[in-house]
């Protein structure tokens, strides 16, 4: 059997693609679109007609799915304590923000991002997740698990840090390709990184003197350390969940949920690609962590097939 | 740029260009789009091409195209019709054949990233320099990428 790299340097010499050529009426096409000024901007036929079917199946799919079921702006509303205001400075999710006056704020009771405005009987689709560029979103690494940085809360109380899971060796743009024991995009390197009391899953980190909270995920390839399981990923006392486009659970119909979704979860694969829906799970410390949503799978370290899973969220509600 | 710079330019890499198109979307018609989409760049713009680097520049644009469609997702699933690559298989060399399209399925089913440097180093025979100079990354970053790569592929094709 060949080695994959005798196979790869073989790619030349594939009868496949050598039988590729460029031919005459390919040139005479190029010269024709470049002589065409609106060439660049006109499809070929068989694009028209794909785009046409595929407008009238995403009309068709518009008037099947439910109308709440899509990412729609967060009605999010600025939250302050009463008495001493506080000036903090802004970052990036502020210059996002929906609400421009969002630069003054107090370390208050309920964090920047916890409040929103939407049907509870049919939440919208909210993401957590704090967006990077293109598959390289804002992490840190530690012992081979990846830790994905949330936009709320914008800061974690010091008095929920738990033990320190290592300290930022490795600073580095591509923190797939890096062999150190812990590493980050976005903490510089001294970064210490802590566990949360009564989480598994969630870790904080100082960004930009901020404590910041990160969640389990995977990425590049990699989910599970060894014979881990999903609550091992994620979990801790559960106090709601909200499955956008269903509803919210809280109390011990949210507890009981979680634990239905840990005992019936098999792992699928080290994949997690965001959907257009979530399921937020808020633990009983406040913080909350999310999974993508698509039909019965669910994916944050991993993607996980929880048979039931959706059927049974709506009969508890 | 004048037609004969263009023919000239065209023999010399279009068949490259195409190729190498066919083997990142995995569908002729749509290599060629994007083979006349790169050229037709080429005549209008007419860069002031460094001799012996027009094959990395055309090779960029390709590849850059070639991301942006791979990237629509949706196209890929609705579009039907995507013609086989490969030619008729002679039945005598069927194990070779099924080999080759298991790498280079396994190849395509990369990230973006790796695929890249896998088709500029072993397909195109380009060195980590020039790729480097393609892609705009430092050069430790091709060879980890091409080292990824490989075992990525490793694993993947021990799964088949």
């Amino acid at each position: 059997m060949k080695s994959v790299e005798d196979r790869l340097r073989e790619l030349p010499e594939d009868a496949g693609l050598k039988a590729i050529t460029a031919d005459d009426k390919l040139r005479r096409r190029i010269l024709e679109a470049a002589k065409d000024k609106k060439a660049e901007h006109r499809l070929p036929v068989r694009w028209i007609a794909a785009g046409a079917a595929c407008a009238a199946a995403v009309a068709a799919l518009a008037f099947t799915l439910p109308r709440n079921v899509q990412k729609a702006p967060q009605a999010m509303l600025t939250s302050q304590s009463a008495g001493e205001k506080v000036m903090l400075a802004k970052t990036e999710e502020q210059d996002e923000a929906p609400l421009a006056g969002a630069r003054e704020s107090a370390v208050a009771d309920v964090p920047q991002g916890m409040v929103f405005i939407s049907n509870a009987s049919a939440p919208e689709s909210r993401s957590l997740w704090v967006q990077g560029n293109g598959a390289n979103f804002p992490l840190v690494a530690v012992q081979g698990k990846y830790f994905r940085m949330l936009a709320s809360p914008s800061e974690v109380s010091h008095g929920l840090l738990g033990e320190e899971l290592g300290t930022v060796a490795e600073y580095t743009q591509e923190p797939a390709l890096s062999g150190a024991e812990t590493v980050s995009n976005i903490c510089p390197e001294g970064t210490v990184i802590y566990a949360l009391r009564g989480a598994s899953g969630l870790a904080a980190a100082e960004v930009n003197g901020r404590m910041r909270l990160f969640q389990r995920v995977s990425f590049a390839g990699r989910g599970l350390v060894g014979s881990e399981h999903l609550s091992d990923t994620l979990g801790g006392r559960v106090s709601a969940m909200e499955l956008s486009g269903v509803g919210r659970l809280t109390g011990s119909a949210a507890e009981e949920m979680w634990s239905y979704l840990c005992a019936g979860a098999v792992y699928l694969n080290a994949s997690c690609a965001e959907t257009g829906r979530n399921l937020l799970v808020t633990l009983d410390n406040g913080l909350t962590f999310q999974m993508a949503v698509s039909g019965d799978t669910l994916s944050a370290c991993g993607a996980w097939a929880c048979p039931g899973f959706a059927e049974a969220f709506a009969n508890a509600l | 740029m004048d037609e004969e710079r263009f023919n000239e330019l065209y023999r010399a890499y279009a068949g490259d260009v195409l190729r190498v198109s066919c083997f990142y979307l995995g569908d002729r018609h749509k290599a060629e789009d994007v083979t006349q989409d790169v050229f037709v760049r080429l005549i209008r713009s007419n860069p002031d091409l460094i001799p012996g680097k027009e094959k990395a520049w055309l090779l960029t644009v390709a590849l850059n195209r070639c991301r942006d469609l791979w990237r629509e997702n949706w196209f890929r699933r609705v579009v039907v019709g995507s013609e086989s690559l490969e030619r008729k298989r002679d039945p005598h060399d069927m194990d070779e054949d099924m080999e080759k399209r298991e790498l280079k399925e396994a190849v395509r089913r990369l990230p973006p990233a790796f695929r890249d440097v896998v088709l500029l180093h072993y397909y195109q025979g380009m060195g980590i320099t020039e790729i480097a100079g393609i892609l705009g990354v430092p050069e430790g970053t091709v060879s980890s990428r091409l080292s990824r790569a490989r075992k990525r592929l490793e694993e993947d094709l021990k799964g088949e």
